[in-house]
């Protein structure tokens, strides 16, 4: 026994002295970390206590040894539920730099290298984030920025954020949501980080927003601004609420065509969030908000349940400077968080009222109806479905890639795992419950007649219950009517009458008179003690909203028999029965404004014989232009249409857009401007000496730009046909086309100053035109999806189409005679031209990667045409592809081993061209006869561009005659 | 060594190796079944580390000696060097540094004053105050006088609307004699964006059988509030909402820096059977940074306006609360106040002498509306006593705007029998005040003076025309003899306008 006892002694070394280390261990760790974050830094909201930081330690550490022991490889993940590995080096000399002094040190860049596709490259590396969460545990979020020539999947900057809820899928999942949904959010994938071979565990791989964001989402570069003021951009002395400071406000991005540094669009919305609300100042605010992204963004917040956009921080804003709108960006939503859930089995939010924004917006008829439309399509358009099929698969993944996570906060599987369970239970409910709140049928309106009393015309007194609003009201008479009944929506704020036209919105249709009438509930402001929740304790009840519509020109005798009133979107005809009732009282509206936007009788506008505009004119009407009107505008003078717009001269008695006099300063812009002008015609038209609006005079910030001469902006449906535009001045463009659908036939385009016709972000079909002696481009596309066929580019100062960033081309027929180049492709725009002839032009076409934002150049393809006379073959870069297939070049003619590639900072680089020319030479019949299949790259545009493509004579080179 | 030894040690190091296991074991099962015990040494730990540094600042900001305070201090700081923006002693080294430099400018050393507060804005550059006053510094050195002007407006085009900021950069233009700059700055520090979110905060109360609901918080720890905008409807300021639970008292957290006037402001709450109204002006519960006179609530542009209402009975759930008062909006007394100041009057010459007439008109009127929170000193003679501090009253002007222009209506309550009294104006060169009444009222009957032909006992520091008053110096007063009569002087009224 005792010699047992001895060995046992001497051997006692073997299991205390691991125990030792390990408590050693433990003991540093737990000091460090507490006095670190408990003594020193102040990680308020977080608590930060002695116990809780040693349990965590303790736990840590048995996880990382679960992990080591049993986890298993990354690799042994089922492909299908395999996360992607984004892998960093970081030399321990850098990483001690960082860890110095958290977290003060952390956002300092050290370097260190990422692996790409093709090998790893430097990069910067730091920590980011405003808590604890972020950089205070062994897993950290990580800023990573690359350098401008060799950007990441496009990206300049991304994140590697670490989970801050123990079900890890807070903010993928709110990204995620957010794309189905159709919001600008920046990209967001699940991926294992490894750094220095050692998996770090799981992140939310993000973009981090910048301009490239909004070109990825096919918006024109803009203003973006952030709005946070909360940890380090917090300010002693004042209020530091973003609504308040819009000096305080970051620019992300911006539009440089005006002043870096100006937040004017910003500054006008602000003071309108802190002035009072009454209807002409909702009205502005429908205005500058683009409702229909606002109402999403709401459906967004009640599917997250998220109060995560506060008064304080969060707030990431594009100003569209040519929709004239603000739209939000989805940033950092934690959705479904625990925070975020009502206690036990309290009923998830219906409304969230976090912010003063908030609060306009639940008070805007326009928002309301915005918000009621993205709830009812996400729904019935198969978005929640796929959006909980994206739950499901994430969820399997992030549970496999969890698995192998040492540093997995918190450190307990079953917690883990438990609260991700626990999480979709949760998206179930908020889902089940939104259906039912917003979908299903609940409330009614109940109406009583009101008769005609003291001379007022007939009136119908109606109540609204339910939180899906009445789109139209269905009233059926004894009688059919013989003529159209004028009608208004009245209500009084207190005791001040208001009353909304809506005659532009009354059907006859024998005795059943429809009229469009929006009518919402009221949600009244109401105070609840919510613990730990103060965010949420504004809620909103529902009141009876009480409205009387007024009709007038019902003969006295005509007996109302029914009412029915249209409350279903996705139903608009499916009336339901509204319940007559004694009495309703007044209609007194407090809580809500612009019910219904007014929806008067469209008188249009006759525009005949000589029209003046010395100044500028906004017409808000619809506007019919008579044959051989001239329209004549004196100098600087703008004529913006909000309508439809309808100008058809004829080739005798053309209608003519001139300056007032002879020789005098050029007019401003000609414009179509507002999804009201959809449907606007142009036929022979003669538009000529005028300018732009806006930009760029040094200084000034209006809230409009126009960059042109004649401009169509935010509509579709729009024909410009057999017209001629000329001799515009000091501004960039002589037609710019924006955020529309257009068909040019025909046109005539002389001597514009740089670009005769610009399109950005718009659906163009251009044929049988001329564009003649342009400054520079003839056509200039950006993120346009084009036909181009039939037309003629001659003698332009630099290329006849410029096809850049993301555009989608099919070009048939087309002359291109004495320009510097043809055409130019670049960052990642593919065109696809066909029987065109290239002649007397210096290089005859060119591809390459001109915008560091983009990881690709351009792609152009073309087939079956003829080449002559060009002082340069086509070019293209390394990332670029430049193909001549089966065309008519000058005999011996070839593909320049090495090219000249100008960029625009001036410089001009030497370098291996990567230009082909597949089955070419010196005849006009093709090599090849067989029809080519349309192009896989441009299947989007398929339906608009297979007519054209078949149209391809297979058989000839060239333009065919 | 012998083998004896080397077994000792050996034994030695698996004795202390035993004795960490058991600490080990003792530390895991006290942080398991003793979680107290580590709370008071995790408080300990942080009072240890953290206390004697607190303990340090006041200890020497406590000190009277200037020269011993300003040593502690700067032993203080160093020994704080380890400290960062965002650490919990932050605070303690911002006011230490901050001190030592108010020490150094009381001292007359200007150089180590803007030493020491430049350490202050390196520490932490997101304090308005600590950075307006390195700024003042700079800009009162000849050598970095244009530094200083730089970084002031630069920080005032941050924060246009700063009632930290905007007096010291407007303060600055005009001593400097920029005074079209210092009145645009005006202008657009009074047009800066002007917060309309109120804070309403409830308590419960406890129940009618005394016990406290769920959690009683009273209104100081502030967990049961809501913000929520009022509407302004034809100049009527409007608040409604419901409270879904009991409500015993309330408080009110008007906006920060806002400036305004409610007049006849009322709380209303209806709920099943029971209606209550509560005149708010005249209401005596607690109230800071905001004035309550006869039939009016107002505020001057100070941080942190609020007034607590107890309520007449506990009020059931979703009673509806309305807040309601007529309008009136003001500039903030804290932005117009460098107008009273003396640098304003050269301002008004030189635009005089310039013919800019607009630009004189404009001036006057904002510094009379510098005056909106001024009070004046009314003083009474007596047969049996002098004009002193017993026989005097402060009262507000009581400024507000009327069809555009800054008029008063002030009333002091004598209760004497007077035979001579005096009026002492804020003190405000170059401001015109025109006298349109001056009632006295005695035995209940009414007695009205002339204000144009009412002959001056006495008057200091005042050019007269009329019925108007010039301030040319600092302690401006008139006083008049009361017209005989029967009967104690009850008050003494005085309207008129500002130019």
């Amino acid at each position: 026994m005792k010699r047992l006892l001895g060995m046992l002694w001497n051997w006692s070394w073997i299991v205390t002295l691991p125990i030792v280390a390990l408590f050693a261990y433990w003991a540093l760790g737990t000091w460090r970390q507490f006095k670190a974050f408990a003594i020193d830094y102040d990680a308020s909201p977080v608590a930060v206590t002695l116990r809780a930081t040693g349990v965590e330690a303790a736990q840590r550490l048995q996880h990382q040894a679960r992990v080591a022991l049993t986890g298993g490889r990354l690799t042994d993940i089922p492909t299908s539920l395999q996360l992607r590995t984004i892998q960093l080096r970081v030399p321990d000399k850098e990483l001690s730099k960082l860890n110095r002094d958290l977290p003060y040190s952390g956002y300092q860049d050290v370097e260190g290298e990422l692996m790409y596709p093709d090998g790893l490259k430097k990069v910067d590396v730091r920590y980011r984030g405003d808590f604890l969460v972020h950089w205070g545990y062994e897993k950290k979020s990580i800023r990573v920025t690359t350098d401008t020539d060799d950007l990441f999947e496009g990206l300049r900057k991304f994140n590697l954020i670490v989970a801050k809820f123990p079900e890890q899928l807070n903010n993928y999942l709110g990204y995620r949501l957010a794309k189905i949904m159709g919001l600008i959010s920046p990209r967001c994938e699940l991926v294992n980080v490894v750094m220095n071979g050692k998996n770090l565990g799981v992140h939310e791989f993000t973009e981090q927003l910048e301009e490239g964001t909004l070109r990825s989402w096919d918006r024109m570069a803009g203003d973006m601004y952030s709005g946070d003021l909360i940890s380090k951009d917090q300010w002693a002395g004042c209020t530091n609420r973003v609504f308040e400071l819009p000096e305080l406000w970051t620019k992300i991005a911006a539009n440089n065509h005006f002043e870096l540094t100006s937040k004017a669009p910003l500054e006008h919305l602000l003071r309108l969030l802190n002035d009072t609300q009454n209807e002409q100042n909702h009205a502005e605010l429908s205005r500058l908000l683009d409702m229909q992204a606002w109402g999403t963004f709401a459906a967004f917040e009640l599917i997250n349940q998220t109060h995560h956009y506060d008064e304080a921080h969060n707030w990431r804003l594009n100003w569209d400077g040519w929709k004239l709108k603000f739209v939000p960006i989805v940033w950092d939503p934690i959705g479904w968080a625990p925070e975020m859930r009502p206690p036990g089995n309290a009923p998830i939010a219906q409304d969230l009222v976090i912010s003063r924004l908030h609060q306009w917006l639940l008070g805007n008829g326009d928002f309301l109806a915005a918000r009621q439309a993205a709830i009812e399509d996400f729904f019935r358009s198969g978005k929640a479905e796929k959006f909980r099929a994206e739950v499901d698969w994430t969820m399997a993944a992030a549970r496999e890639a969890l698995a192998r996570d040492p540093n997995m906060r918190p450190a307990d599987p079953a917690r883990v795992d438990q609260a991700i369970t626990a999480m979709g239970a949760f998206i179930d409910r908020v889902l089940r419950e939104l259906r039912l709140a917003w979908l299903e049928k609940s409330g009614a309106v109940a109406w009583a007649d009101l008769g005609r009393t003291d001379g007022q015309p007939w009136t119908l007194r109606c109540q609204v219950t339910g939180r899906r609003p009445v789109h139209a009201v269905s009233l059926r008479f004894e009688r059919a009517l013989t003529s159209l009944p004028h009608a208004a929506l009245r209500y009084t704020r207190f005791g001040k009458p208001h009353e909304i036209d809506l005659t532009g919105a009354v059907t006859v249709q024998g005795n059943v008179v429809r009229v469009g009438a929006r009518m919402f509930t009221q949600l009244v402001p109401t105070f609840q003690f919510m613990p730990n929740r103060v965010l949420r304790q504004h809620t909103r009840l529902e009141w009876p909203g009480i409205y009387d519509l007024v009709v007038d020109g019902i003969p006295a005798d005509n007996r109302l028999l029914h009412v029915a009133a249209a409350r279903d979107l996705g139903a608009p005809e499916a009336f339901e029965p509204a319940m007559p009732t004694a009495g309703l009282p007044p209609p007194e509206l407090e809580f809500v404004y612009r019910p219904s936007p007014p929806r008067p009788l469209i008188v249009p506008q006759h525009w005949h014989g000589v029209v003046d505009i010395a100044t500028s004119r906004e017409v808000f009407d619809e506007v019919v232009i008579a044959a051989g009107t001239t329209i004549r505008l004196g100098p600087g003078a703008n004529l913006i249409f909000r309508k439809r717009l309808t100008a058809e001269g004829t080739e005798q008695a053309p209608i003519r857009f001139l300056p007032q006099k002879d020789g005098q300063d050029p007019w401003g812009t000609l414009a179509i401007n507002h999804p009201d002008c959809s449907g606007s015609t142009m036929r022979w038209c003669e538009v000529r000496g005028g300018s732009g609006w806006g930009w760029p005079k040094p200084g000034w910030v209006p809230m409009e730009e126009y960059c042109s001469m004649f401009s169509v902006h935010n509509c579709k449906d729009i024909r410009i046909e057999h017209c001629t535009f000329a001799d515009n001045h000091l501004y960039d463009d002589m037609i710019h086309v924006m955020y529309a659908e257009v068909i040019l036939d025909d046109i005539r385009l002389l001597n514009a100053r740089m670009d005769a016709l610009d399109c950005d972000i718009s659906k163009v079909v251009l044929r049988n035109s001329r564009f003649i002696k342009s400054g520079n481009d003839g056509v200039d596309l950006m993120t346009a999806t084009a036909i181009v066929h039939d037309c003629v580019f001659e003698k332009n100062g630099d290329k006849g189409i410029s096809i850049g960033e993301g555009t989608s081309l099919v070009a048939a027929r087309n002359v291109f005679d004495g320009c510097v180049k043809a055409m130019e492709a670049k960052d990642s725009s593919i065109a696809h031209v066909f029987n065109c002839e290239i002649v007397n032009c210096n290089r005859a076409f060119n591809s390459y990667k001109k915008n560091w934002r983009y990881d690709a150049g351009g792609n152009i393809f073309v087939y079956k045409s003829f080449l002559a006379k060009n002082r340069e073959m086509p070019t293209a870069d390394q990332w670029s592809i430049a193909e001549l297939i089966d065309c008519a070049v000058e005999k011996g003619a070839t593909i320049a081993p090495m090219c000249d590639m100008s960029y625009v900072d001036g410089t001009t680089v030497r370098m291996v061209n990567h230009a082909r020319m597949t089955d070419c030479d010196g005849g006009r019949g093709p090599k090849r006869q067989r029809p080519i299949p349309f192009p896989a790259a441009l299947q989007h545009m398929e339906g608009m561009a297979r007519g054209l493509w078949d149209s391809m004579q297979i058989k000839f080179r060239g333009v065919p005659r | 060594m012998r083998r004896r030894t080397l077994q000792r040690l050996a034994n030695l190091g698996r004795l202390a190796l035993l004795a960490v296991v058991v600490a080990a074991a003792a530390t895991a099962w006290v942080w398991s079944y003793r979680p107290t015990w580590v709370d008071s040494l995790d408080a300990w730990l942080i009072r240890k580390a953290r206390g004697t540094y607190e303990q340090r600042l006041n200890d020497a900001l406590a000190i009277r000696q200037p020269q011993e305070c300003e040593a502690a201090l700067e032993r203080l700081a160093a020994d704080l060097h380890f400290v960062k923006r965002q650490d919990h002693l932050a605070y303690v080294a911002t006011q230490c540094l901050v001190r030592l430099s108010e020490l150094r400018d009381q001292a007359g050393d200007l150089a180590a004053a803007t030493e020491w507060m430049s350490e202050a804005v390196a520490f932490d550059d997101h304090n308005l105050r600590s950075l307006v006053r390195l700024h003042e510094l700079r800009c009162r050195r000849p050598e970095t006088q244009k530094q200083g002007d730089e970084d002031l407006a630069s920080l005032w085009a941050q924060f246009p609307g700063s009632p930290w900021v905007a007096p010291a950069y407007i303060q600055r233009l005009a001593s400097t004699g920029q005074g079209e700059g210092a009145l645009d700055a005006i202008e657009k520090a009074i047009g800066a964006i002007e917060s309309n979110l109120w804070t309403f905060v409830w308590d419960p109360g406890p129940s009618p059988d005394g016990k406290p609901p769920n959690v009683t918080d009273g209104l100081d720890r502030g967990t049961r509030r809501a913000d929520i905008m009022p509407t302004i409807e034809d100049g009527v300021l409007r608040v409604r909402f419901c409270v879904n639970e009991p409500c015993a008292q309330v408080r009110w957290f008007l906006p920060p820096f806002c400036s305004f006037g409610l007049v006849q402001p009322r709380l209303r709450m209806l709920s099943p059977g029971k209606y209550h109204e509560i005149d708010l002006a005249a209401d005596n519960g607690e109230s800071v940074h905001l004035r309550r006179s006869e039939g009016r609530i107002d505020t001057f542009g100070e941080s942190g306006p609020w007034l607590t209402v107890k309520l007449p009975e506990r009020l059931p759930p979703m009673t509806i609360y309305e807040f309601s008062g007529r309008f009136e909006p003001t500039h903030s007394a804290l932005l117009l106040a460098p107008l009273r100041g003396p640098a304003f009057a050269p301002i008004e010459q030189a635009l005089l002498a310039a013919k800019a007439d607009a630009k004189v008109q404009r001036l006057r009127e904002l510094r009379g509306l510098a005056l909106g929170q001024a009070t004046v000193q009314v003083f009474w003679r007596t047969a049996a006593a002098d004009f002193g501090s017993q026989s005097s009253r402060p009262v507000a002007l009581g400024l507000r705007i009327d069809g555009g222009a800054p008029v008063f209506s002030t009333t002091v309550r004598i209760d004497a029998p007077a035979t001579q009294i005096r009026i002492d104006l804020p003190e405000n060169v170059g401001i015109r005040y025109r006298l349109d009444d001056l009632t006295l009222m005695r035995g209940g009957q009414t007695v009205a003076l002339e204000p144009g032909k009412l002959e001056f006992a006495f008057s200091n520091d005042l050019q007269r025309d009329g019925n108007e008053l010039l301030v040319t110096g600092s302690d401006p007063y008139f006083g008049f003899a009361v017209p005989a009569g029967d009967g104690t002087i009850e008050s003494v009224t005085f309207r008129g306008g500002i130019r």
